[in-house]
């Protein structure tokens, strides 16, 4: 890619939840960025932290019990953990937009379609008439590829089917200009051939807007065709990252091995039993001192519970990054 | 070929649900949720159901489980017609025919411990029986699906996900079944934790000689599992294949796009491969369009596909697809 | 296994007491002042020995007394020990209200279970004529039935029980409207169906913990009730040692002498406020998903 420059750089956060059974070490010293116009995917299971991560930038977590406890998120050149609430209630608006998996429970259900679009627009353009907010409101969920906007306006969201109002809560975010679009599994809640609708939308906006975009999700298809870059998150931390294609034709975590392994493929030969990984995810509130996989990873020895969690390193390839002791190469651990 | 064993065969079978009434309980419009499904089940194999929400998946199950009573059709398992079959004649077979639901939160009741849901499923399955024969049952049935004895005392939110799934998978093995129902069994499950289940239902597959209807939205999922496809669209079959044909040579202008929607894993076919993208939305069931259901969309609808519903023509091999274009060689 | 089972079920009980506790240190003084009330109902004739005076005994030379070492609550306008009265009112309270909100409980959940099961016609019936009681003040619905009881401590439970009945078959009627269609009733009916054990093993004890917080909640509200009633003179008859009573009796010497009056009305906000608390402790004792994570 030509365009390199670095819209979110977020170092080191870490965010825990504070409950009765001790503290959840959700996100573990993360850190991630994201270049302008590229298609940045974050991977995890349920219990990941790859969705508290995403809240966490836009500092939407819910306190009490959670808190963020540390690290910097650089957002053009700013630090975002330095803003008081106000400050980041115009980030939210038009600098970083957030799409949700349920499109339901983020419109308010007893005001239309366009009357949340046009309010969303008029808090942050100062200023903007109503009419004018609700021409370019019309504008946005035409831009968004719904049919017959005019109308659609005056709907409510339970009038609409998921994919429409996942196209809605889009066109907020086109109406907003924001230059970052995080998409907490945006399309878990949908259909196949609906998500591969909403999907080339906000791919559309990538391309044509400039916009930026994390899609967090669990699908690692999805994936594979859309994202430039993948950050693979385990027990709150992240465990491997690099580009698309060196991760999912040459993974080297342990981890993201196995999530390959494990999902069901279209294309391989009839009768082949999938490999799942054994066990389940750890506890968050009680983590080993040793690396959080060892229990579950097929390579484990005796040194991986000895020594304490891996850091992120190089695997030599450049951009490519593991936190693991060993050197797994091709599904075979080497030296 | 020698003759096929078929345990379960659906004729016709149409399931309506009334959605409009006048003041005197006449119906005026029907849900047509399952209109016209025929498909047969070979014994010990694996019949997998694909489609998308509201596509008439879910409900083709219940009719055969008799959850919901079919609105006419017929569905012969051993030769029997549960679409008609009295309550006496479910009763007995009840047992042989059970389902594992989707949601593994909703289908265990939180208030009894994982032994006594067990417990209940043996006793009320099998009848009466010493207090250790049941024991030593409930221990078998834990061992089958991979779970600790010890589960027997917890509680279903004590449990993760994964494991309240196998329960589920367990206490529909506690009266012998032959016939199982699975309707999306994985798909509330993480990544991983779906692989291991997966393969246990292949496992007691081939421990139990069981016959599973498995009903999902995955297109993946299904075709690892499954024998034979079946591709729905608004209370139609449109396709039904081997499983390995799915890939392949899928015929059918929506199972086509259907595969192409679903992202694969595989990086340099994934970015090489020709997409379709269809336009709009599924139809509300209550506004069905005349012909074929998937005429507003498909690319190759013809003036006939408006008019006419295609019958599922068999293209050799048990290869059947219900389209005027793509079905004509 | 005997010893094992043993151990476990004491291990639960544990539990139990440690979550019904949990919510501080409120919960444990209504759970102490409901056992005290409940103490001083059964051993009222112990007590009343006692302090030296039964609840009818006129001392004409003491009337309208203050609290003294021989009236410890002082005495009311015809001389009657307030001790003696309040303790045998606890009883006459506690017992109306326990015995009609049981007997309300019992039928008003099968009512409301067998209704919310079956569906249907007979739902519609049962839920439109529970609508129209509910539409009845019960104030007045009491009030007219209660003058045809005469004063008798049964029938009074029978009439207030009658009253509150609606509450128990509207709140398991929805309950069980919903629970129905849980994913766990269908497993239950693919096993074999029998509507009764459906009813009995899934739907009830997932009502339980509603039941038991609507069921000491209404243990109030009755007892609010028969005070009120018996104050309005139509409840409990005027010799019987009724808290609501003695307010209705008392109240006219509220200048003089505001023991009397103001007694039995803190010992029916004491009961009733309790009741209410220990019935939501109780609700989330018995939730087995709370009882692990405490």
């Amino acid at each position: 890619m030509e365009n390199k420059e670095i819209l979110l750089d977020v170092k080191n956060l870490r965010t825990s939840f504070f409950t009765e059974s001790g503290e959840v070490k959700s996100v573990n010293d993360v850190s991630f960025h994201v270049n302008r116009q590229e298609v940045v995917a974050v991977v995890g299971e349920s219990g990941s932290g790859k969705s508290v991560t995403q809240l966490s930038v836009l500092q939407l977590i819910q306190s009490p019990p959670g808190r963020i406890l540390g690290g910097e998120i650089w957002f053009r050149g700013e630090n975002l953990l330095t803003y008081d609430r106000k400050k980041m209630r115009t980030i939210r608006g038009n600098g970083i937009s957030m799409i949700f998996q349920e499109p339901m429970t983020s419109l308010n259900p007893v005001y239309t379609v366009g009357s949340q679009l046009t309010e969303v627009l008029r808090v942050h353009h100062k200023g903007m008439s109503r009419q004018e907010a609700w021409r370019r409101g019309v504008e946005a969920l035409k831009a968004v590829g719904i049919p017959d906007p005019e109308a659609r306006m005056k709907n409510y969201p339970f009038e609409m089917s998921g994919g429409m109002r996942q196209r809605v809560l889009i066109a907020i975010a086109v109406a907003c200009s924001s230059e970052l679009i995080i998409a907490d599994e945006p399309t878990t809640a949908l259909d196949v051939t609906t998500q591969a609708q909403v999907m080339e939308l906000l791919m559309s906006l990538v391309q044509e807007n400039g916009t930026s975009l994390i899609v967090v999700t669990h699908n690692l298809g999805l994936v594979t065709r859309y994202a430039d870059r993948i950050y693979v998150m385990y027990a709150g931390r992240i465990v491997e990252s690099g580009t698309t294609e060196m991760i999912m034709k040459n993974p080297r975590h342990p981890y993201t091995l196995g999530l390959m392994e494990s999902v069901p493929k279209l294309d391989t030969e009839k009768g082949e039993q999938l490999i799942p990984i054994e066990g389940a995810p750890p506890n968050l509130a009680n983590m080993p001192s040793y690396c959080s996989f060892y229990p579950r990873c097929k390579f484990a020895c005796e040194e991986c519970k000895n020594r304490p969690h891996p850091e992120l390193r190089s695997t030599g390839e450049e951009g490519h990054y593991i936190s693991c002791h060993l050197d797994v190469r091709g599904g075979k651990v080497n030296g | 070929m020698a003759e096929k064993d078929i345990l379960l065969k659906v004729e016709n079978l149409k399931m309506y649900f009334p959605a409009e009434k006048t003041l005197g309980g006449k119906v005026t419009n029907w849900v047509k949720a399952v209109d016209d499904v025929s498909f047969e089940v070979e014994r010990g194999k694996t019949f997998g159901l694909v489609g998308e929400s509201g596509c008439g998946k879910t409900t083709t199950g219940k009719c055969i489980l008799r959850i919901n009573n079919p609105t006419e059709g017929h569905i012969y398992y051993n030769g029997l017609d549960l679409a008609t079959a009295s309550r006496s004649e479910i009763w007995n077979i009840r047992r042989e025919i059970q389902l594992i639901f989707q949601d593994p939160y909703g289908s265990l009741d939180p208030r009894q411990s994982c032994g006594d849901i067990l417990r209940e499923a043996i006793v009320l399955g099998e009848g009466r029986q010493s207090r250790k024969q049941v024991r030593e049952r409930v221990d078998e049935l834990l061992r089958i699906v991979e779970l600790l004895p010890e589960m027997a005392d917890r509680y279903p939110h004590e449990l993760s996900g994964g494991q309240r799934q196998r329960l589920g998978i367990a206490r529909a093995l506690a009266c012998d079944p032959k016939l199982i129902v699975c309707d999306e069994p994985v798909s509330a499950l993480d990544v991983s934790i779906q692989a291991q289940v997966i393969n246990l239902f292949q496992k007691i597959q081939k421990e139990l000689g069981l016959t599973y209807v498995f009903i999902a939205h995955d297109l993946a999922v299904v075709r690892h599992i499954a024998d034979t496809i079946a591709v729905m669209y608004l209370g139609h079959i449109v396709e039904i294949m081997d499983a390995e044909e799915i890939f392949r040579n899928p015929v059918h202008p929506y199972t086509q796009a259907l595969l192409s929607a679903v992202p694969i894993t595989d990086y340099d076919v994934e970015r090489s491969r020709q997409r379709i993208l269809l336009e709009g939305e599924v139809p509300s069931p209550l506004h069905a369009p005349a012909g074929c259901p998937f005429n507003p969309r498909c690319i190759y609808a013809k003036d006939i596909c408006r008019k006419e519903m295609p019958p599922l023509k068999d293209m050799g091999d048990g290869h059947c697809v219900a389209c005027h274009v793509c079905g004509r060689k | 296994m005997g010893e094992i089972r043993k151990k476990k079920s004491t291990g639960s009980a544990a539990r139990f007491f440690r979550v019904f506790f949990s919510r501080g240190i409120i919960t444990k003084i209504c759970f102490g002042i409901l056992i005290l009330f409940v103490l001083i109902a059964v051993f009222a004739p112990l007590i009343c020995k006692l302090i030296g005076f039964g609840p009818y005994e006129q001392d004409l030379f003491n009337m309208l007394k203050k609290p003294s070492s021989e009236h410890l609550l002082g005495t009311d306008d015809i001389g009657r020990d307030t001790l003696a009265r309040l303790v045998y009112g606890a009883r006459v309270s506690l017992l109306t209200g326990i015995l009609s909100s049981v007997w309300a409980a019992i039928v008003g959940i099968l009512i409301g279970l067998a209704a919310g099961y079956f569906g249907g016609l007979l739902n519609t019936v049962v839920m439109r004529i529970t609508d129209a009681f509910i539409a009845i003040p019960p104030i007045i619905f009491t009030m007219v039935l209660s003058s045809m009881v005469k004063g008798n401590l049964l029938g009074l439970s029978l009439v207030i029980g009658v009253s509150i009945m609606p509450s128990y078959i509207r709140m398991v009627n929805g309950l069980v409207g919903s629970l129905k269609e849980n994913d766990y009733v269908v497993a239950a009916k693919l096993v074999r169906e029998n509507d009764f054990i459906i009813m009995l093993k899934h739907l009830l004890p997932n009502c339980m913990a509603s039941m038991i917080v609507t069921f000491t909640m209404n243990v109030g509200t009755a007892i609010m009730l028969e005070s009120t009633l018996s104050y309005l003179g139509v409840g409990i008859a005027a010799p019987t040692p009724a808290w609501g009573v003695m307010v209705s009796e008392g109240y006219k010497y509220l200048v003089n002498q505001p023991l009397v009056a103001i007694l039995p009305g803190v010992c029916i906000m004491l009961v009733v406020i309790s009741f209410n608390i220990c019935g939501d402790s109780l609700r989330d004792a018995m939730d087995p998903r709370l009882r692990g994570k405490l």
